[in-house]
């Protein structure tokens, strides 16, 4: 061993050297350092740790609380006797004397919370009692579909384009103060600034790419909707009124490729099945519409039988989930982490009134720019792009007729349902939802004639099957970073070979609000978030809406009109058709 | 330091002795080592966090039913002798038609309390859950008040989803690392709010007690057996007054017959 020390005896260190006892000094040393005392001491900071907690649970408990709000706007007439029975019946003198019952469905076949009924038309199972109508699921953005095939009518004019396209446009030429101005009318939102640039489906001398002049037209809201280029005397017939066509954002002229916008649909996945959210009926909470109730008389029904009648209820409810929803490594459909989760509420429909289906799917869907008029030919169903994948069943009864009735079936985890329209910019890091997404039902006219005529694109009633519920938030600012800082970017940052920098957004912590007042705050318990949303539930009807009415004879008659809801100028519209309506008389008889 | 010394006697031999080079080291990132010591420390100190969420449970469903079904039996009679003297009839137990009917407040306040516990063992139960059910739900009989025919409420009840569903949901702990207990066993009471005292119910009547009526096994007579499944969210309810369990609450309704002190 090199570090040996070698005892040499006395005796021989030199000639004649004396023999004596030697010894060596040697210490046993060992060195210590305690600890500072800043590592030993720790402050236990209650504040800090449930900060520490929260930040880390990826454990999520959504509430909702939803309060469906719908018009019950149709009236019809049927032959099928469960039915006929258990109408809100209009004019019933008339109907008493022709024997043809025109009336509204009751309430419940809105609800979400369908009631026990003798109506001898479905076994009521009490467990199913919120499943009848309606079917609930908890789903995920998680892809985008790009080549997803998209129609746009007017009545007069169309487009059938693919959301990577863009978003569609209808020239018109128009003179603004004194220039020519090419004016192009978008079917939704644009999200231009004056300024920047779009690429045209269409091209002039080989060129698609053209700079935004002014927006609008001069009217209220038309900034939003209408965008002009100036028209510097283009020839020739690309520009001419009524060309269609599609365009794509482009923020930054001199990086086209990577500022440009991208287009699709957002693709949800269901993660829960039919019975894992619990809904119940809010206890002390109504929505702000009346219930109407009315008593039908036993001498002004078809089966003599007085009862009750209820067109619209108020009811609130809440949706639970029954097990903890753990978001740790799911990814949104930007691949960042997920920062939304959805309540989607579809139409079921199992007590037959709705759904008939044709080219094997009972729902239509479509997005907002789809709802503009009166029975518009997207929702005929002839028109096989606004089928949904939604199955259907059905099941016969007779009672009065035989009727089939037909209701959607159940989706389950791991189904996949369309989504919202949306556009991305790498440069912003932003998300827009051009045209919310809508299902569209209508009435099974063999069951329950709404129409005076036999029809393939029947009034209906509209509803947006997602209701968002916000459970992160991304930072209003864009934070960058060099290539060399690879290791401090997040997965979902966005590389920039013309910047040569890394964008994203941040992911605000939850407690955190920035000036805008951006930022979730909901309660933390129990090593779980608690994120909370309410929101309505519109079924939005085609629909008739009194415009006035008159008294004759003691007799109020009411005056309605039939027109669409209304999203955006071009959409909208009255038509002149009335269809009187009268309140039930009252007599001496009763 | 003297004690260190040592001392080498000469000797015939050459003696050799090794001394060990002084050498200094560390662990390798002690601060991280000491990050964990402090969160182990700190959780020690003050506790994990604890899940206190609850979950719904559901009677699980039998041939495509849910609905809970309870009977509970007033006796009137002059003997324990014979079954018969329990009654599904509230006024077996002082209320008259007109209380019932009307809902006077000694009828509405009264109420019956099932109470769940870990054991059946009295020394070594712990009460983790009551149910109400109060007497305003439950099914109707027909009697006649003075002349008239009217229906009044029975202590009998069908609980499910809807309609009567005060008491058929089960709200426990969601998770089971806090209190495990995966078995429940249920006792019953009537609240007699007319004379303000708790009437303490059997799962058999005493006329099935062999010998003395008021000599009986209290784990045996005094419960019903509640299975949770916290997967499934859903519950059972047993008789394990025999050997073999038997499921009740279903098509069997699950039976309480007011006892009878001496």
């Amino acid at each position: 061993m090199t570090n040996g020390t070698t005892i040499i005896p006395s005796r021989l260190r030199f000639k004649s050297a004396p023999t004596v006892d030697q010894q060596v000094n040697f210490d046993l040393e060992s060195k210590e350092n305690e600890l500072t005392e800043y590592d030993r001491i720790a402050t236990v900071n209650l504040a800090l740790l449930f900060d520490a907690e929260r930040q880390g649970s990826t454990t999520f408990r959504p509430t909702f609380k939803i309060s469906p709000v719908y018009d019950n706007a149709y009236t019809g007439t049927t032959d099928y006797n469960p039915f006929l029975y258990n109408l809100w019946y209009v004019d019933s003198a008339s109907s008493f004397l022709s024997t043809t019952w025109r009336g509204f469905p009751q309430y419940y076949e809105f609800e979400f919370f369908r009631p026990n009924l003798v109506d001898q038309h479905i076994p009521y199972t009490p467990k199913s009692a919120y499943t009848y109508n309606w079917t609930y699921y908890l789903s995920l953005p998680f892809e985008n579909n790009y080549t997803k095939d998209l129609f746009w009518t007017d009545s007069i004019n169309s487009i059938s384009w693919k959301a990577q396209d863009g978003i569609p446009f209808i020239i018109r030429n128009t003179t603004n103060n004194g220039t020519n101005d090419i004016s192009f009318v978008c079917i939704s939102e644009h999200n231009l600034n004056v300024g920047e640039y779009v690429e045209l489906s269409i091209s002039y001398d080989n060129n698609n790419l053209f700079q935004v002049n002014t927006l609008g037209d001069g009217t209220f809201g038309s900034d939003l909707y209408i965008f002009n280029l100036r028209n510097v005397g283009y020839t020739g017939n690309t520009f001419d009124n009524d060309v269609v066509g599609t365009f794509k954002k482009i923020i930054d002229i001199t990086n086209s490729g990577e500022s440009k916008s991208s287009y699709y649909i957002k693709m949800h996945k269901i993660i829960t099945n039919s019975n894992d959210l619990i809904v119940t009926k809010t206890g002390f909470e109504e929505t702000p519409f009346s219930s109407n109730k009315k008593f039908e008389f036993s001498s002004l029904t078809p089966n003599n039988i007085s009862r009750v009648s209820q067109k619209n209820s108020s009811s609130v409810y809440t949706f639970t989930l029954n097990y903890d929803l753990d978001i740790r490594n799911i990814l949104d459909n930007q691949k960042r982490p997920l920062n939304e989760i959805f309540l989607t509420i579809i139409n079921k429909g199992f007590s037959g009134y709705f759904n008939k289906p044709t080219q094997g799917t009972g729902v239509k869907q479509g997005w907002q720019f789809n709802i503009l008029e009166l029975n518009n030919l997207y929702w005929d169903q002839n028109n096989q792009i606004s089928n949904s994948d939604i199955p259907y069943s059905s099941y016969t009864k007779t009672n009065g007729s035989t009727e089939t009735f037909y209701y959607n079936q159940d989706l389950k985890s791991g189904d996949t349902i369309c989504g919202d329209f949306c556009e991305w910019n790498n440069i912003t890091q932003e998300e827009r939802i051009i045209s919310p997404y809508y299902h569209k039902i209508a009435y099974n006219q063999d069951v329950f004639k709404s129409e005076p005529s036999p029809t393939t694109n029947p009034s209906g009633f509209y509803y947006s099957p997602h209701i968002g519920n916000v459970i992160r938030v991304f930072s209003d600012y864009i934070e960058t970073g060099e290539l060399e800082n690879v290791d401090g970017t997040p997965s979902w940052a966005f590389y920039s070979t013309q910047l040569e920098q890394f964008r994203w957004r941040d992911i605000y912590s939850y407690g955190f609000k920035d000036g805008l007042n951006r930022g979730v705050d909901f309660p933390f318990l129990n090593f779980a978030h608690y994120p909370y949303q309410a929101d309505l539930f519109r079924v939005i009807s085609d629909g008739g809406y009194q415009i006035g009415g008159y008294i004759e004879n003691g007799v109020e008659y009411k005056e309605y009109k039939t027109r669409g809801p209304e999203f955006g100028p071009i959409s909208g519209f009255s038509l002149g058709a009335t269809t009187l309506v009268t309140q039930p008389i009252i007599d001496e008889c009763e | 330091m003297s004690v260190n010394k040592k001392i080498l006697l000469s000797g015939s031999v050459d003696n050799s002795i090794n001394i060990p080079v002084d050498s200094q080291w560390e662990l390798l990132d002690v601060e991280t080592d000491i990050a964990l010591f402090e969160e182990r420390a700190i959780k020690e100190l003050i506790g994990v966090d604890k899940d206190f969420e609850l979950n719904r449970f559901v009677h699980a469903d039998y041939q495509d039913k849910s609905a809970l079904n309870y009977e509970f039996y007033f006796h009137e009679g002059p003997n324990l002798t014979s079954e018969s003297n329990w009654k599904i009839d509230y006024r077996n137990i002082g209320f008259t038609t007109q209380e019932i009917y009307y809902y006077a407040n000694s009828f509405k306040n009264s109420f019956f309390k099932l109470d769940f516990y870990d054991s059946p063992i009295e020394s070594e139960q712990t009460n983790y859950i009551t149910v109400i059910i109060p007497t305003q739900q439950g099914e109707r009989m027909t009697t006649q008040m003075q002349t008239t025919n009217v229906l009044i409420k029975k202590p009998q009840y069908i609980l499910n989803y809807v309609g009567d569903k005060e008491g058929f949901f089960i709200y426990w702990l969601k998770k089971r690392n806090f209190i495990d207990v995966t078995r429940f066993y249920m006792t019953a009471k009537f609240f007699d709010a007319k004379v303000g005292q708790f009437v303490r119910m059997l799962n058999r009547p005493q006329s099935s007690i062999p010998g003395n009526k008021f000599n009986f096994s209290q784990s045996q007579y005094l419960y019903y057996r509640v299975d949770m499944d916290y997967e499934k969210r859903t519950y059972m309810i047993y008789d394990t007054f025999n050997v073999t369990p038997q499921r009740v609450g279903g098509l069997t309704p699950i039976k309480w017959y007011e006892y009878i002190n001496p």
